[in-house]
């Protein structure tokens, strides 16, 4: 279940977070809604991380302070901080193999 | 171990063909499953607004998918999203298709794939080419974007574009004349903020660092080259068949289209077709559910002669 945050908690939300990926998404796109789809199936194969969301266009400056430009945009947490971000599309493995990485 | 599971019906691809044919294999009191490879929807997901659709005389294209997935829902018909289908075998009584989570067997299969965009071939790989205005058009308000193609979704989504805040569009067509309907060309030419060149091909992508500089095009009929300084490229060049998973099985057309009777039925018993991957003169929504529907029937009745 991805959490939704918005612009007023961003920082703290992300500050809050262990272990974690945030989708950068937009309303009405396939490739966010796919990668969403990909999110969930990700936290089957690797249980306990946080899964967050920001909607870029209701929440444009956190988008902009995040740099993510596009939707939709993952970045993973760690620790309470970015500390990977990737734009477009991905399967569960990449994901998985993304997360793993950092 | 992967999970085995048995139905009635497997049905490959959950784009309008497919959903529809879900909705009437759960009305036939069939035990039916759609496997899609990526989320439901198919084409119409990437379509800003589709106004020929019987009840909606407008209506965004994710949220037509939207209500049809719900309705699709209504009937508990399980559909597996972002599945990778790995092994199929269509041959035997009982089709097996394996995916990346549990193994599939039953003794009907739809097939309904549909298409997917032509890429566009350039030497230079470059992230701002893309493939869906809906999707990737918004950072682009105040830039310049190379449109590839000259039919009706080209223009279509040119003039979807500019709505974002586009600044200027060079839309280029390999052969010597637009075939968008002449309406829609006037909107775009007539816009002051595109220009359109037939004849004329991408040869390459200049990028520095991440990001787009410029294209370089062609007038094939001149051979003269010039360079177009754009910050991204939007591409529809059409559509080809998605067969990979059956080419080897089904018989299909040159084009490789799948010959269909008017039941769906293809070559292989129990194995149906519906939707875009059938050879057929018009592709649109309406004609994707009428298949949907003739196939989910006729997997009804050759279930029941059996
Ligand atoms: C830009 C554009 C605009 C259009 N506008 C309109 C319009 O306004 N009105 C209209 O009526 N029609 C329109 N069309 C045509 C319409 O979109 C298609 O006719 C319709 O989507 C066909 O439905 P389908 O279910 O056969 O195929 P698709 O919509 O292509 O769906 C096929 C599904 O199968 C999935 N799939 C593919 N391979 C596999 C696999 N190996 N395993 C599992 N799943 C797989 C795909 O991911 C996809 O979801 C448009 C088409 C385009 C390209």
């Amino acid at each position: 279940m991805i959490q939704e945050i918005a612009q007023d908690d961003y920082k703290e939300a992300i500050a809050a977070t262990q272990a974690g990926v945030l989708i950068v998404f937009k309303e009405l796109c396939p490739h966010c809604k796919n990668m969403e789809k990909v999110m969930e199936k990700f936290s089957a194969l690797l249980p306990g991380v946080a899964l967050l969301g920001l909607d870029i266009q209701k929440n444009p400056d956190a988008a902009a302070a995040l740099e993510a430009e596009r939707a939709p945009t993952l970045f993973v947490i760690k620790n309470g901080a970015v500390a990977q971000k990737k734009t477009g599309l991905m399967n569960p493995k990449e994901l998985l193999a993304l997360y793993k990485a950092c | 171990m992967k999970p085995v599971h048995h139905y009635d019906c497997i049905i490959l691809g959950g784009g309008p063909a497919g959903m529809t044919a879900g909705i009437y294999a759960a009305r036939a009191k069939l035990k039916a499953v759609v496997l899609e490879s990526n989320i439901t929807g198919g084409l119409v997901n990437s379509t800003y607004t589709v106004e020929n659709y019987p009840s909606y005389p407008s209506i965004h294209g994710m949220e037509l998918m939207q209500r049809m997935r719900e309705h699709l829902d209504s009937f508990e018909v399980p559909v597996e999203e972002v599945c990778e289908v790995e092994r199929l075998d269509l041959t035997g009584v009982v089709k097996v298709v394996e995916t990346d989570e549990a193994i599939y067997q039953a003794r009907a299969v739809i097939l309904a794939t549909g298409r997917k965009p032509v890429p566009l071939e350039t030497p230079t790989p470059c992230d701002q080419v893309h493939h869906c205005a809906i999707c990737d058009g918004a950072p682009y308000a105040g830039k310049r974007v190379l449109v590839c193609g000259g039919g009706n979704s080209a223009f279509d989504e040119s003039l979807y574009l500019l709505s974002l805040g586009v600044a200027h569009i060079t839309l280029i067509e390999i052969m010597p004349r637009f075939f968008a309907a002449a309406a829609t060309q006037e909107s775009l030419l007539g816009s002051g903020k595109a220009e359109g060149h037939t004849e004329t091909r991408v040869v390459d992508l200049e990028v520095a660092g991440d990001l787009l500089v410029a294209a370089i095009l062609e007038n094939v009929a001149t051979g003269k080259t010039w360079r177009e300084e754009v910050d991204g490229v939007f591409v529809f060049l059409g559509q080809r068949p998605s067969n990979e998973l059956f080419k080897d099985q089904v018989t299909l057309t040159e084009a490789g289209y799948v010959p269909a009777t008017s039941d769906m039925s293809t070559n292989l018993p129990g194995v149906f077709a519906a939707g875009d991957i059938v050879d057929k003169p018009f592709r649109q929504i309406t004609t994707a559910v009428a298949d949907g529907t003739v196939a989910a029937l006729s997997v009804e009745r050759f279930l029941r002669a059996r």
